[in-house]
């Protein structure tokens, strides 16, 4: 029955409903895109460490020349300290219906990387053929399903291997972010952002085979993964790799990477952070102003409901819970918009992806705003008696 | 009669535990028979309301004892207190105590939302309760558009809605007019006669002279009794 007049108060009080509704909805998306954010930006570098390719060395051999591309490769290998050299190989799938660009992934370091995934699990490391899809392909196939496509080089580099092969894969599982490890794009800043780069129909193939077992070949990338002995630094490695390649300002430690990300985007997360505070000093200062007002100005109101037989307690939650029941109808209309964004594309760029764990995030910061912004107020108006309100001489 | 109300020794202390505290009431016995109508006068400040308040539940009374058809402890829940106020009592107050910006039927309907009356029987009870006090034409009329006399009418009829034993009125007549104040007297003068108790708090003489017995307070304590009878 008591609910029932906190429902009778929210119908009542429609318009201060609607509007906390309203602005717990913009609250909600806020702090929502915030969390996003600062997990998009810290994605790479969690992948990056959680796959230990901080310890690594790259090189990104510059130019479009296979020769050159294997004699460097050979430098590498023979350089005192060096214990392995990692290439991954390129190649594309095809079928009438689909195609995608396959990232062979054959070597330990690199079938180590763990993306995010958004269904399906990591492929087997020591089985064949399986790919992690881009999230688009969803539409199209599901998880377990066995493809047969055609296989061939990436682009025609090795005349004597164009040949079309055919293969049959299996989807593993799809990729929840389109930054995978596959054609780094080169600045002389180069950092984990370039390293990782979003390349659309890309998927990621452990150990492929043709259908009659034989291995398939790709083209070979030319990022080399370099992992150096264990009484070797990286910072040694590097040192020494600069002086003998071709390509010198595109050698590169894990730990250098690492910073110079940090250094491209310690201004975004601030900024992140810097708005993210001031939305929650705005948010809060509106509820504490709008629950002082309330209170205040349904006092009377408050006290007649005393009168009339309940206790204050319940006056006072009242007026105070319509703003909890806003809370939880702005935030639920606020995932559903969100919901439904998934798959656009906001300025081709930022793809709108849900993900349940920023739910819960975002309804755990809201609520705790709204608890501290509610809380004050409604403490001390349960304590002051309303009693004075009856002694008029 | 038999003893409905009685209080013995009964003490209100605001702020005990500060220096300032405000002994509002000092050792005050009474006793009320059903159906008496009893008046208390005494100067501002005396503690007439803080009686009041303790007859009617609103405010918890700090040391004595206290009767209401049984004994009350001075710890009583809020809940329990919320009960006897909306079951036992009915307050009429000088300001009226109605909600400005709404109408008299919402006002009135309150004490039934809070007793759980379902809907239909609720308006069938203000309806007949309505007619009776002669208000039935301003129901949907909003509180702050009525005058003193009818917005007193319209808080007798929330008073009465849920059919209470007990009146507690704290300066009933003292926002209105003397025609209005006699019109106001007449009818709680008639509610009494159909058997409820009331107890009326006033500065007025007149007002005290309509009621069987009168009380006097004088700094929280009570002075004397005037009997009619
Ligand atoms: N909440 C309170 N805190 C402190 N003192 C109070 C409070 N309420 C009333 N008082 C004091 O108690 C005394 C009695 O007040 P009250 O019962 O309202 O008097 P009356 O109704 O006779 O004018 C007064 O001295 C008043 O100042
Ligand atoms: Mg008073």
């Amino acid at each position: 029955m008591f609910d029932s007049f906190v429902l009778r108060n929210i119908r009542r009080d429609w318009l201060s409903t609607i509007i906390l509704t309203l602005f717990s909805f913009v609250i909600c998306t806020t702090a929502y895109q915030f969390i996003r954010g600062v997990d998009r930006i810290t994605y790479l570098s969690r992948v990056f460490f959680e796959s230990g390719l901080n310890e690594k060395v790259f090189y990104i051999y510059q130019e479009d020349d296979v020769p050159g591309l294997m004699s460097e490769l050979a430098v590498v290998q023979n350089l005192e300290g060096v214990k392995d050299v990692e290439q991954y190989r390129i190649g594309s799938l095809s079928s009438d219906k689909v195609s995608c660009t396959a990232v062979i992934y054959d070597t330990p370091s690199l079938k180590s990387i763990r993306y995010d995934l958004a269904k399906g699990s990591q492929p087997n490391p020591s089985g064949t053929n399986e790919i992690l899809l881009p999230i688009e392909y969803d539409l199209i196939f599901d998880v377990g399903d066995e493809i047969t496509m055609s296989f061939s080089n990436f682009d025609l580099v090795f005349d004597n291997l164009t040949e079309v092969r055919t293969v049959q894969i299996r989807v593993a599982g799809f990729l929840k972010d389109p930054n995978v490890l596959a054609f780094p794009t080169s600045y002389a800043k180069f950092s984990l952002g370039h390293l990782f780069t979003a390349t659309p129909n890309t998927g990621i193939l452990y150990n492929l085979v043709d259908i009659d077992g034989n291995k398939a070949i790709g083209e070979l990338s030319s990022t080399l993964v370099i992992t150096p002995e264990d009484n070797y630094s990286q910072n040694e490695i590097n040192d020494a790799l600069v002086d003998i390649v071709r390509s010198k300002s595109y050698v590169h430690s894990g730990e250098a990477l690492v910073e110079r990300y940090w250094v491209e985007n310690d201004k975004v997360l601030f900024d992140i952070f810097a708005d993210a505070l001031a939305v929650t000093f705005l948010s809060l200062s509106v509820l504490l102003a709008g629950t002082y007002l309330s209170l205040i100005s349904r006092r009377k109101e408050m006290s007649v409901w005393y009168l009339s037989g309940i206790p204050w307690k319940n006056c006072v939650q009242a007026v105070v819970f319509p703003k909890f029941f806003a809370l939880l109808f702005g935030f639920s209309c606020a995932m559903i918009w969100l919901y439904r964004q998934i798959g656009t594309e906001i300025n081709y760029m930022i793809d709108v992806s849900f993900r349940w764990s920023y739910v819960l995030i975002t309804f755990g910061f809201v609520a705790a705003v709204f608890l501290v912004g509610v809380l004050p107020f409604y403490v001390s108006s349960i304590r002051k008696s309303p009693v004075e309100l009856f002694r008029k001489d | 009669m038999t003893t409905y109300i009685e209080l013995k020794g009964i003490r209100k202390t605001y702020h005990p535990a500060r220096k300032v505290s405000v002994e509002a009431l000092r050792s005050v016995d009474l006793e009320i028979k059903k159906g008496e109508m009893i008046a208390i006068t005494g100067v501002s400040g005396s503690g007439k309301s803080t009686l009041l308040h303790i007859l009617g539940f609103l405010e918890h009374y700090s040391e004595g004892s206290m009767f209401f058809e049984t004994a009350i402890s001075h710890k009583l829940s809020a809940t329990e207190m919320a009960k006897m106020r909306n079951q036992k009592i009915g307050f009429i107050m000088q300001d009226f105590a109605l909600i400005p910006y709404r109408s008299a039927y919402e006002n009135i309907e309150l004490p039934l939302i809070f007793a759980k009356v379902p809907r239909k029987d609720r308006r069938n009870r203000i309806r007949v309760l309505s007619e009776k006090l002669g208000i039935k034409d301003l129901l949907r009329r909003k509180v702050n558009q009525m005058s003193g006399g009818q917005k007193q009418r319209v808080a007798i009829a929330r008073a009465l809605i849920n059919d209470p034993e007990l009146i507690l009125a704290d300066e009933p007549t003292g926002a209105l007019d003397r025609k209005t104040k006699h019109d106001v007297m007449a009818l709680i003068k008639s509610i009494h006669e159909e058997g409820k108790t009331i107890v009326i708090v006033t500065h007025d003489p007149e007002v005290a002279e309509l009621a069987d017995r009168q009380l006097h307070i004088d700094d929280g304590t009570i002075e004397y009794g005037v009997c009619k009878l």
